[in-house]
């Protein structure tokens, strides 16, 4: 029970394989590629926890430097993206990952 | 070493050198090189002049004798053999002496000659070369003290031969030529080297001295039948060599050559080498063996002589009377007048050199006719010639005064001595034999010099398409025969061709060997050249044996007077005084017997020769007898005769028809048995190809194939995995991330 | 504040963000994935408050809710007919994803309970880091922030260029 009521760094850490876990889900099966879009956020959320927590508990700036850079990092990646997401779907008049084979040839 | 030892190596290598320089650089040098061959030969010469002045005229010890030998192949013990050495090693004694002296100054003569006489020819510098082989390769035989040594030279010399008897190979009358000269030969060297086998396998060692020492000891360990089996086989390279009565017949075609080689081999030195052979194991020989001799010898003579008194061309009748003249050294061999029939083999060489060079002057004049037929009244436009020639003609014809006079009446007078030791009856066909063959000599060589030098010119009667023929045949280097009808182009030689007919003609005059021109005997060369006592020991035909035969009371009174001379001819003489053999008893009396005889040849031969000549001269010159009604008179001996006794044609049904039959037998057997066992051979192995095949086709390509299908498939499984979906490629990976997680996390555990 | 209080607090926020999360991922309709993933972002912001980072949970919320989500739904307007019923989107490897979506959380849970070599410095952050991260931003960091402005820059351009319809083509 000390473990669960004192809240440490495991508490963060579990918060954040959860988030990575569901976020590579999202990666793996979805077929719209916003939602594809939507994991890859979730995933760089649960680097961002990580990376807060452990700069929280060791007492330095390097994490929370880190993370900011990672927001502005995933501003610019989700900018990029969704321009990539917009102009498939100008070519294929689709969103869906899975019929984009092209990769195949 | 002696120093004559050395001397004699260095007279051997010199014509060897001279083979070498002009075999490979003749083109290169000035007159292709002939000077080379002329001046190494007036080299080695000198040299030998200097060996024979030490020996005979400053030493004249008749048991004069030095050697030295090396060993030049040591096999160790061979299994089966023994130790096996092969030595080499020069021997010098009298006989060696004269021969050298005699080889190499015919050589030289030959060589001076055929600058003039093969002047043109397009292989001219070769010519040269392999009359330096050829001298080298005789002088080896001449200097050998083994019989390895002998044997290895004396193939030298049948190639040497079988080279220059081919020299105008272009000819195929001169390339058969060769040939038989070359296979007749091999029949021969078959049987020698059968005889050195017997001795070898009995002493083990190729030494002649060894072999006599061995000999005399009684160590001989076959039977005594074996003995006279290995001289008849020894003797049987002779034969050869010496184109005695069963292998002559190669002599006379090898005319072909160029007639300066006729006159170096095969008239003066290389047919001689197989008496000189004989000579060598002379000692070895049993009575038996010897008798075999005697009577090959005096058929040859015979046999020789009749045919060459119907011979047309001048070079055959030379031949021919070269094989009579051989067959008397054999006879007189086999008759047991060593040192005569050596004494004529030396005498025999310079006069029928002189024979054969002045044929080759006559035929370099006469623009390569050779036959006499068309010749005649040459008299006065070769002066020289025809006085050399004649000369040598009566020395050959065995004429008084002349050198072979002195050798033939020793010959026969030897016949006559050993005919009446055996006692009569069918030996006393040997001397007959002989004195025939004289008249018949006198006969064909009076024949001859009348056709060639006396009477009218009838190079005119020649027939104009057999002119033709023979033009083509004989020109091999003549390109100037378009006057050849014609008088003026007739001429004397050059002095390059007269001075060795001149010097050879001098050499066959009776004071050059004896001071007494009725006795050779009283000569230098017979007291040299002693008889050598004889090595043979018999045990079943001892003394005893020997007076109870009829000439027992002969005997009786000979062998007094015969213990001298035997013991200071032969080393063994003196120790076996008491212990004479039948051999030694019957050897010391035919030498006496054939003195005692000595005058008795002289007069018998003498009278057939001037019987010869007297026919001769009835015949041709004062035509008493038509040669031509003659002929059709006695037409099938004419015949017989004129085809050289049908030696060629019964060779040609007997030994060429059977080894052609043979070839054809041996022809199926290959065709049909070998072909066959092959052709088996090729379908087994075709089979098991096909089999292979199958196999390959099956196994291997199955295999090939199962790889190809399972990569195939494991890659169409592959391929589904490549859908082109980066989902597809996140799984990938994620899973090999779990995987890493898992592997990580089993370590951590473990 | 107690420690009862805070903990209670702070269950509240990660359950809001896990739940959030898995919504996002577990629903087929875009729209409510959208919408799901702004809770998340807020919860998140709010567990980065617990981390003493007030900073950065502004920060959060401001580019991710204000600005990334808002893209996100843009796209997602821009791409599928929200009139259409075909809203729910559809999955594949659905047996693998399952699979590993259990086996990474696992496997990572696994690894963070079973390490005990964390060793949580005795001077952890403590209130407001804004002024920190002012210094640092323009003192350590100001190479990487330079660069990382640059980058924000030329994303934006180089989305613009390829967002852009290509008028010329047609």
């Amino acid at each position: 029970m000390e473990q669960l009521t004192t809240i440490g760094l495991n508490h963060y850490l579990t918060i954040s394989a959860f988030l990575l876990g569901f976020g590579l889900f999202a990666v793996m099966t979805r077929k719209n590629a916003i939602v594809v879009l939507m994991g890859v956020e979730l995933i760089l959320n649960a680097a961002n926890i990580n990376f807060l927590a452990f700069s929280k508990y060791n007492g330095g700036m390097e994490g929370v430097m880190f993370a900011l850079f990672v927001i502005v990092i995933a501003a610019a990646e989700a900018a990029i993206a969704l321009a990539i997401v917009i102009n498939i779907y100008k070519i294929f008049k689709s969103v869906d990952v899975s019929s984009i084979d092209t990769l195949k040839e | 070493m002696h120093s004559l030892i050395q001397l004699s190596i260095v007279v051997l290598l010199l014509p060897l050198l001279s083979f070498v320089i002009l075999i490979f650089f003749n083109r290169r040098l000035p007159r292709r090189g002939d000077f080379i061959g002329v001046g190494i030969l007036g080299t080695a010469f000198g040299i030998s002049a200097y060996i024979f002045w030490s020996v005979i005229v400053q030493t004249y010890d008749p048991a004069f004798r030095i050697a030295w030998d090396f060993t030049w192949i040591d096999l160790g013990n061979v299994p089966g053999v023994g130790p096996l050495q092969i030595k080499m090693g020069v021997v010098i004694d009298n006989l060696t002496a004269i021969m050298l002296a005699m080889v190499t100054l015919i050589s030289l003569l030959v060589h001076l000659y055929s600058t003039g006489y093969m002047a043109g020819d397009k292989n001219y510098g070769r010519y040269f070369a392999f009359l330096g082989i050829f001298t080298f390769s005789m002088l080896g035989i001449v200097l050998s003290d083994n019989l390895f040594a002998i044997y290895i030279f004396w193939e030298l010399v049948g190639l040497s031969s079988y080279l220059l008897i081919g020299f105008f190979f272009e000819k195929q009358s001169a390339a058969d030529a060769q040939k038989k000269a070359f296979l007749a030969n091999r029949v021969g060297d078959i049987g020698m080297w059968l005889g050195i086998l017997i001795l070898y396998s009995q002493f083990h060692t190729f030494s002649f001295e060894q072999i006599y020492a061995n000999l005399a000891a009684g160590k001989f360990g076959l039977s005594h039948g074996w003995l006279t089996a290995a001289g008849i086989l020894l003797f049987m390279g002779c034969v050869g060599k010496s184109a005695q009565f069963p292998l002559h017949v190669w002599l006379p075609d090898a005319m072909e050559g160029p007639t300066p080689v006729s006159a170096l081999i095969h008239a003066a030195t290389m047919v001689a080498a197989g008496v000189y052979f004989v000579a060598r194991i002379f000692v070895l020989l049993t009575p038996d063996a010897l008798h075999v001799i005697a009577f090959t010898g005096a058929c040859t003579a015979f046999m020789a002589a009749t045919i060459a008194i119907t011979q047309n061309d001048i070079k055959r009748v030379l031949a021919y009377s070269t094989v009579s003249q051989l067959g008397y050294m054999v006879l007189g061999l086999g008759v047991g007048a060593y040192s005569a029939a050596l004494f004529h083999l030396v005498t025999h060489a310079f006069f029928k050199a002189c024979l054969f060079l002045g044929s080759g002057a006559i035929i370099h004049a006469m623009h390569h006719e050779q036959d006499m037929r068309w010749m005649g009244a040459l008299r006065k436009k070769m002066p020289w010639t025809f006085a050399t020639f004649t000369l040598a003609t009566l020395a050959l014809a065995g004429l008084p005064l002349t050198s072979g006079f002195l050798s033939k009446d020793a010959i026969l007078a030897g016949a006559i001595g050993f005919a009446n030791v055996e006692g009569g009856g069918i030996y006393y066909l040997i001397p007959v034999l002989g004195f025939f063959s004289a008249m018949l000599t006198a006969f064909y060589m009076g024949r001859q010099i009348w056709l060639v030098f006396f009477g009218e010119s009838r190079t005119h009667l020649k027939p104009a398409d057999d002119h033709h023929q023979d033009h083509h045949a004989h020109d091999a280097h003549d390109a100037h025969t378009d006057d050849h009808h014609e008088e003026h182009g007739v001429h004397e030689v050059a002095w390059n061709m007269r001075a060795p007919l001149v010097i050879l003609a001098a050499l066959s005059v009776f004071f050059v060997y004896s001071p007494d021109p009725l006795d050779g005997g009283k000569g230098w060369f017979m007291k040299m050249i002693p008889t050598p006592a004889t090595v043979v020991g018999e045990a079943n035909h001892q003394i005893g044996d020997l007076r109870a035969s009829q000439a027992a009371p002969a005997l009786a009174a000979v062998v007094p007077a015969l213990e001298a001379p035997a013991a200071a001819a032969g080393e063994h003489g003196a120790a076996e005084k008491g212990a004479h053999t039948y051999a030694d008893m019957r050897q010391a009396e035919i030498v006496h017997a054939g003195h005692g005889a000595h005058y008795t040849a002289i007069y018998i031969s003498s009278i057939m020769v001037l019987l010869g000549i007297t026919l001769a001269f009835v015949v041709y010159v004062f035509n008493i007898i038509d040669p031509a009604k003659t002929a059709i008179a006695i037409r099938p001996l004419y015949l017989f005769s004129l085809n050289k006794w049908y030696w060629d044609e019964i060779y040609d049904a007997t030994f060429i028809r059977g080894s052609m039959l043979i070839a054809n037998i041996l022809s199926w057997f290959d065709t049909h048995i070998v072909d066959g066992i092959v052709n088996g051979v090729a379908t087994m192995v075709r089979n098991f190809a096909y089999l292979n095949d199958g196999f390959d086709r099956n196994v291997v390509d199955g295999m090939v194939n199962f790889t190809a299908f399972t990569v195939n498939t494991t890659g169409a499984m592959l391929r589904k995995l490549q859908t082109g979906k980066v989902q597809t490629y996140v799984v990938m990976l994620l899973l090999a991330v779990f995987g890493y997680f898992v592997f990580y996390l089993t370590r951590l555990i473990y | 504040m107690s420690n009862t209080t805070y903990t209670v607090i702070f269950y509240l926020f990660a359950a809001i963000t896990v739940c959030s999360a898995a919504f996002v991922v577990f629903t087929r309709n875009v729209i409510y994935s959208a919408f799901s993933l702004l809770f998340t972002f807020f919860g998140a912001a709010a567990l980065y408050v617990f981390l003493s980072a007030d900073f950065i949970a502004v920060t959060q919320v401001v580019v991710y809710v204000g600005g990334i989500l808002v893209l996100l739904l843009f796209g997602v307007m821009f791409t599928n007919s929200i009139m259409q019923a075909g809203q729910k989107s559809e999955v594949l490897h659905i047996i693998p994803g399952i699979l590993l979506l259990f086996g990474m959380i696992g496997a990572m849970l696994y690894t963070f309970y079973t390490t005990h070599g964390w060793m949580p410095s005795e001077t952890p952050l403590q209130g407001s880091i804004v002024e920190r991260i002012g210094f640092e931003t323009m003192s350590r960091y100001v190479l990487p922030f330079e660069m990382v402005s640059i980058l924000l820059l030329a994303a934006l351009i180089g989305a613009a260029f390829l967002a852009r319809f290509d008028k010329s083509g047609k």
